[in-house]
C-alpha cells in the first residue's frame, strides 16, 4: 500500500461516520521503519498546511513521538486556537519532549473553559499528561452538579488508579 | 407640450421628457439592460433570502455555499425541534419493546459497527430524522474530539440515550478500538447516560 493510502486510513475524513469511535494506534502499529519516517513526513506538511487544526494528527504525532514535528508543534501553540487545540498541542509537546513548560500553559488554557461540554473533552488531555498537577485539576470535578462532567472525570481517575495498581 | 413634425413629435419639457420615460419604463437607470438584470438579480436574491428565512435549514436545497452556513438560530432551532421525543426518533416505533425486553435500537462505536447492528436488524442513530438533520447542519464542519461538531452529535447521542427506559436492557455494537477509544461518544456521552438510567448493556464485539 501507497504511504498516501496508508495516510488516508490513518487520518480518515473529519467527518462524523469515519471519526467516531476511531483510533490509528494499530496502523501506526504496523508501520515499518520507511513508511513511518514518510508518514511523520506528510502529517508535519498537513500540520503546516491546514487552515484549521485537527487533533488527531497532533495526537498521531505525538502517539509517534515524532521530534520533527516539534517546531511545527511549538509555532502553533503561539497561535491563537480553541482551547482543545491549545491543550492537544500542549500535550503532544509535552509527550514528545517532556517540556515541563506545557503543564502551565495547559492549566492556564484549561481556566479559561467557561463551558461543561470543552472541561469534559478537555479531561482526555489533561489525563494524557500523567501529571499530578493535571489530576488534582481532573479531581475537583469528581463532585460536579453535571453528570456527565462528573462522570467523566472519575472515568479518568478510575482509570488512572487501575494504571497505578497495574504499576 | 409635444409638437408632430412629419416623422416625429418633439417637445423641450423637461417634465415631459421625464414623464414619457417613465412611461416607457426607461427612465431612472431603467433603460440600461445590464441595469434591469442586476435589478432583478437583488430582487431575486431577496426573496430567496427572504424564503430561505422561512424554510427550515434541513430542508433548503444545498448548493450555493451560502447555503451551508450555519447561524446560531440554525442551531437553536434543532435543538428546540428535537426536544420533542417523535422528531428524535423519526420512525414511528423505534423503541416499541421486543419480546425479551429489549429494544429494536441499539447503539454502535466504531469502523463496521452501525453495518453490524443494521445487519442484525436493529435501528440505530442515524435512522432518526434529528441525525439525518444533524448530518445537513455539520456538513461543512470538521468532526474533531471537543469540536462544535463532536459536541453536537453527543448532545443528540445523549439525548437518545436519554430515551431508553430506566432499567431496560440495550445493546452496543463495539469495534474493540472503539471500546478502549476514550473520545469515542460511546465512552463520553451515550454509555454514562444509559448507566445513570440503570440500563443492562450487552457489549456485541464488531470485528
Amino acid at each position: 500500500m501507497s504511504t498516501d493510502e496508508l495516510l488516508k486510513q490513518i487520518i480518515p475524513l473529519a467527518k462524523y461516520e469515519y471519526r467516531e469511535g476511531f483510533s490509528n494506534h494499530k496502523i501506526v502499529d504496523t508501520l515499518n521503519e520507511i513508511e513511518r519516517a514518510d508518514i511523520e513526513s506528510k502529517l508535519i506538511n498537513l500540520l503546516q498546511s491546514s487552515k484549521e487544526v485537527d487533533n488527531l494528527i497532533v495526537d498521531t504525532l505525538a502517539y509517534m513521538k515524532s521530534k520533527n514535528s516539534l517546531v511545527t508543534l511549538k509555532s502553533l501553540i503561539k497561535k491563537q486556537l480553541p482551547v482543545i487545540e491549545t491543550l492537544s498541542i500542549a500535550c503532544a509537546i509535552y509527550e514528545i519532549d517532556n517540556d515541563e513548560s506545557m503543564i502551565d500553559l495547559a492549566i492556564k488554557n484549561f481556566e479559561k473553559i467557561t463551558d461543561n461540554y470543552t472541561i469534559m473533552a478537555s479531561f482526555y488531555y489533561l489525563f494524557k499528561f500523567n501529571n499530578d498537577r493535571l489530576d488534582n485539576i481532573i479531581k475537583k470535578f469528581l463532585n460536579h452538579e453535571d453528570y456527565l462532567v462528573s462522570y467523566n472525570a472519575k472515568r479518568f481517575i478510575d482509570l488512572r488508579t487501575s494504571q497505578i495498581n497495574k504499576d | 407640450m409635444w409638437t408632430e413634425t412629419a416623422t416625429s413629435y418633439y417637445t423641450n419639457d423637461p417634465n415631459e421628457i421625464a414623464a414619457f420615460f417613465q412611461q416607457m419604463g426607461i427612465g431612472q437607470n431603467n433603460g440600461d439592460p445590464q441595469d434591469k438584470e442586476k435589478k432583478d438579480q437583488k430582487k431575486e436574491e431577496k426573496t430567496k433570502d427572504k424564503e430561505k428565512d422561512q424554510v427550515p435549514w434541513w430542508q433548503r436545497k444545498v448548493g450555493d455555499p451560502k447555503d451551508h452556513e450555519i447561524t446560531q438560530k440554525d442551531i437553536d432551532e434543532f435543538w428546540a425541534d428535537n426536544q420533542n421525543l417523535a422528531a428524535i426518533m423519526g420512525l414511528v416505533g423505534l423503541l416499541t419493546p421486543v419480546p425479551g425486553d429489549e429494544f429494536g435500537f441499539a447503539f454502535y462505536s466504531g469502523k463496521g459497527a452501525k453495518e453490524a447492528a443494521k445487519a442484525s436488524g436493529m435501528k440505530v442513530l442515524s435512522d432518526t430524522k434529528a441525525a439525518e438533520r444533524l448530518a445537513k447542519l455539520t456538513a461543512n464542519m470538521e468532526y474533531k474530539y471537543g469540536s462544535a461538531s463532536w459536541t453536537m452529535w453527543g448532545r443528540l447521542s445523549k439525548a437518545l440515550a436519554n430515551m431508553v427506559p430506566k432499567g431496560s436492557e440495550i445493546k452496543v455494537f463495539l469495534t474493540e478500538e472503539a471500546k478502549n477509544n476514550m473520545q469515542s461518544i460511546w465512552n463520553v456521552w451515550e454509555r454514562p447516560t444509559l448507566e445513570a438510567r440503570n440500563v443492562k448493556i450487552t457489549i456485541i464485539p464488531v470485528k
